[in-house]
C-alpha cells in the first residue's frame, strides 16, 4: 500500500491523479446539483471549476476516497494556501505551519455514511505527518451539514468571512 | 416561492437552513408550511408556517 493511503472499511483514500479528473468533475457536478436541490447555493459553474481540481491534483494537494470498484466517492484538497480574507479572521491558534482544507465533497449517494468524517480524519493525520500544527477551513453557514461536521470533529469557530456566495464560517483546530 | 435562510438553534455556532418561503410584502415572508422539518434533527428559529421579516446580507466578488 503506498504511503498516505489508508483503508476505511469499504473505501480507500489516496492521492488524486490526472486520470481522476473526469470522475472528479462529475462528482463536483453531482454535489452542486444536490446542494441546489435543497437550496444551498454554495458552489456553481464558476467555483470550483475543473481547472481548480486540476490544479489541486498537479500540486499534490488532492486526495480521493474510492469505493472497492475504484469509483471516486469523495475528495478534498490539503495545502497551505489561505484565502486573503483569512487575514481578517481572529484566529486563536497560532502555529508556524498551518494547513488548509479545501473543497471537501462526497457523492450525494454516499453522504451520511461517514465518508466526510473519514476524509477529515485522514486530512488531520496527513497534516500532522507533514508537520503542520493546525488546520484552518471555512464552511458556508447555510450548509448545516458541513457546519455540523466540523463542529462535531472539534473544530472551533474563529469568525465569518464574506465570499462571493455569502458568509462562510471559518474554523480552526490544533493538531 | 423564494428561498430564505432560517437560523438554526443549538448548533454551537452560526448555521442557517435554506427554506422555501412565500413573499407577502416587501421583506415579509411566510415559511412554507410544508417545508421538511424534523425537530429531532435540527431546531429552526422559526418553524414552518411562521410569518417572518427577512433582511439582506452582503456578498462580495471574491471566490467562495
Amino acid at each position: 500500500m503506498p504511503p498516505g493511503t489508508i483503508t476505511l472499511g469499504t473505501s480507500q483514500i489516496r492521492h488524486g491523479n490526472d486520470g481522476d479528473i473526469d470522475q472528479l468533475d462529475s462528482l463536483l457536478r453531482y454535489c452542486i446539483e444536490a446542494m441546489r436541490a435543497i437550496g444551498i447555493d454554495q458552489w456553481d459553474d464558476i467555483y470550483p471549476a475543473r481547472s481548480t481540481l486540476l490544479c489541486d491534483i498537479q500540486s499534490g494537494a488532492l486526495y480521493v476516497a474510492t469505493a472497492p470498484d475504484q469509483t471516486i466517492v469523495g475528495s478534498f484538497a490539503l495545502d497551505d494556501q489561505q484565502e486573503p480574507e483569512y487575514s481578517r479572521v481572529q484566529w486563536t491558534i497560532q502555529k508556524a505551519r498551518v494547513a488548509v482544507v479545501h473543497r471537501l465533497m462526497v457523492h450525494p449517494n454516499c453522504q451520511r455514511s461517514g465518508i466526510a468524517r473519514h476524509l477529515m480524519q485522514f486530512a488531520e493525520n496527513r497534516a500532522s505527518e507533514l508537520d503542520y500544527g493546525a488546520i484552518r477551513l471555512d464552511a458556508f453557514i447555510a450548509n448545516p451539514a458541513a457546519v455540523r461536521l466540523y463542529t462535531s470533529l472539534g473544530y472551533q469557530a474563529a469568525g465569518i468571512v464574506i465570499f462571493r456566495k455569502g458568509p462562510f464560517q471559518c474554523f480552526e483546530k490544533a493538531l | 416561492m423564494d428561498v430564505i435562510y432560517v437560523r438554526l438553534l443549538e448548533e454551537g455556532t452560526d448555521a442557517y437552513r435554506p427554506v422555501p418561503a412565500t413573499r407577502l410584502e416587501s421583506s415579509v415572508y411566510v415559511i412554507d408550511p410544508q417545508a421538511p422539518y424534523d425537530i429531532a434533527d435540527e431546531v429552526w428559529e422559526f418553524p414552518p408556517g411562521t410569518r417572518v421579516i427577512g433582511s439582506r446580507h452582503p456578498r462580495e466578488s471574491a471566490l467562495g
